[in-house]
């Protein structure tokens, strides 16, 4: 057995491939093949098992998987299929092979670039003046890519960095001045489910380093695939990693609870929609507190779509890996649900989603137009 | 030792490939520093590339163009331009000087010209020194 096969064992067995028993729930429950695309994981899996990964079906899918995860969710023998995908498109990579990705693997471009030691970003100039916030001290908000989103993403006139500026808001609300670091580095979350494993283990490590040089020890996001890296990945990657981190929605829940008013709420009259994101969706509580807090801002009046919290939690693509005719019809889907309910808003809770469904919806054939705003926006909206 | 600057050249394939074929005719030396790439249009170099040239470690990047009324596909050195602009901003949030890219245009006769402009946009860019960017680090 060459050591490449050994490799594809190794990757097989590591994802629980072999405990498939073929029941095809995975398909069922895949956001592209409800679009119509031929496309099955447990198809691509004996693919593998019985022919490597050099078969064109194989070759196509591991590209077009979201790696959203509703399969490894609904896997009666807990296969790990995201996983699966994730380690096939690192053997991609590391043959010399150039993945396939969207945007021409700018994103990941600028990630990668991140992980040079020598950068020195310029990256807080959208900190309005009234803000506070500290350069040394134990809680940090982690920004992410916000600001380069505004920028790359210029002709769909996004203000994703409004989320950043919404977030310290809320926390200097909260009597909390956190750490902005203007040399932040990238999560790395992309070039983690992108495949390539070195760069994003050399990125970790930069941005645990920088973290850490800044006496921190919580990090506060308002992004669920920066929660999701630094509370799943960071501590698989780095061995000494100590740091703890928090979804905003989780900080804001517990300053309601213990009775402070210093967030008391306004009435917003208005009928709102969900969409759920997929790497929240992993933290089923903190999806949870996202209703719950929305709940409490009064004459909110709350209308989820039929397959709210695990239907729509895609937006059609992810780590700006292959955007496509069925990533639209997945974003034209999630457009159309939220249309039908009515609402004025669709909330996000992911800038991914934000920015996705807003590019789909800047080129929508409808005449109805639909805000959409993230859930800390929204929050923000309603402090008194 | 010294380190030596990495400077990347797209040069469009009608009027800029043409001088740069007239330095061979007239035995114009080229500097040493400059890797060339041939483009079909200056316009197609959009924001990805010339952010993964810097992340692949070029301390300088220029874009070679047609003049603007002379462009055989119409658009392309407005494109170049508009995409360069882009490119400024994110260049900016990184922290890298935006001298590390520049855009010039010729007509094709414009051998003399183009190699006092490699030339000048080398010595420039070897006095702002190496990209803070480690380049070349793996796979993409």
């Amino acid at each position: 057995m060459s050591n490449s096969d050994k490799m594809l064992t190794a990757i097989i067995k590591e994802s629980g491939i072999y405990q498939c028993l073929d029941c095809g729930k995975c398909t069922a429950a895949c956001p592209i093949a409800e679009t119509g695309k031929d496309f099955s994981p447990r198809l691509a899996a004996s693919k593998v098992i019985e022919k490597g990964d050099n078969d064109p079906y194989v070759q196509e899918f591991i590209w077009a998987c979201l790696t959203c995860g509703r399969c490894d969710g609904r896997c009666p023998s807990g296969v790990k299929f995201s996983d699966f995908v994730r380690m096939l498109r690192g053997r991609w990579i590391d043959s010399g092979k150039s993945g396939i990705y969207s945007h021409g693997g700018a994103m990941l471009s600028l990630m990668r670039m991140m992980s040079s030691p020598g950068i020195r970003q310029n990256r807080v100039g959208f900190i309005p003046p009234e803000i506070k916030t500290q350069s040394r001290g134990k809680v940090l908000y982690f920004v992410g890519c916000l600001p380069y989103f505004d920028v790359f993403f210029k002709n769909l006139d996004l203000h994703t960095v409004q989320i950043a500026k919404d977030s310290l808001k809320i926390l200097n609300r909260c009597d909390i001045e956190p750490v902005v670091l203007d040399n932040e580095r990238c999560c790395g979350h992309d070039l983690f489910w992108a495949g390539d494993q070195k760069g994003f283990a050399r990125l970790a490590k930069e941005s645990y380093e920088e973290i850490k040089d800044h006496g921190v020890e919580e990090i506060i996001t308002s992004c669920p695939e920066c929660l999701y890296t630094f509370k799943e990945i960071f501590p698989k990657v780095l061995q000494n990693f100590d740091l703890r981190a928090t979804h905003i929605y989780e900080l804001i829940d517990r300053r309601l609870n213990s009775g402070n008013n210093s967030l008391s709420l306004k009435p917003l009259p208005l009928q709102v929609t969900f969409k759920d994101s997929c790497r929240l969706s992993y933290y089923r509580d903190v999806s949870q507190i996202f209703r719950k807090l929305l709940g409490q801002i009064p004459q909110l009046n709350i209308k989820e779509t039929p397959d709210s919290e695990i239907g729509n939690i895609c937006c059609g693509t992810s780590a700006w890996v292959g955007c496509g005719e069925h990533s639209k019809k997945i974003q034209i889907k999630r457009l159309k649900e939220t249309i039908a309910t009515g609402s004025q808003l669709l909330m996000t809770s992911c800038p991914k989603c934000l920015i996705h469904l807003q590019c789909t919806m800047n080129d929508f054939g409808y005449n109805e137009r639909l805000e959409i705003k993230d859930m800390v926006s929204l929050f923000a909206d309603a402090l008194e | 030792m010294k380190y030596k600057i990495k400077v990347l050249a797209f040069l469009c394939n009608w009027a800029p490939w043409s001088c740069y074929t007239g330095m061979g005719d007239l035995e114009i030396p080229i500097p040493g520093e400059v890797n060339v790439i041939r483009v079909m249009c200056a316009g197609r170099v959009n924001t990805a590339l010339l952010l993964k040239a810097f992340e692949k470690g070029a301390d300088g990047v220029l874009i070679a163009g047609c003049r603007i009324d002379n462009c055989q596909n119409g658009t392309g050195p407005e494109v170049a331009l508009k995409n360069i602009d882009h490119t400024y901003e994110i260049l900016n949030l990184l922290g890298l000087k935006k001298e590390r890219l520049q855009f010039k245009y010729y007509l094709a006769h414009e051998s003399e010209k183009l190699s006092s402009d490699l030339h000048e946009f080398v010595e420039r860019i070897a006095g702002l020194g190496k990209s803070p960017i480690v380049g070349d680090q793996g796979n993409v």
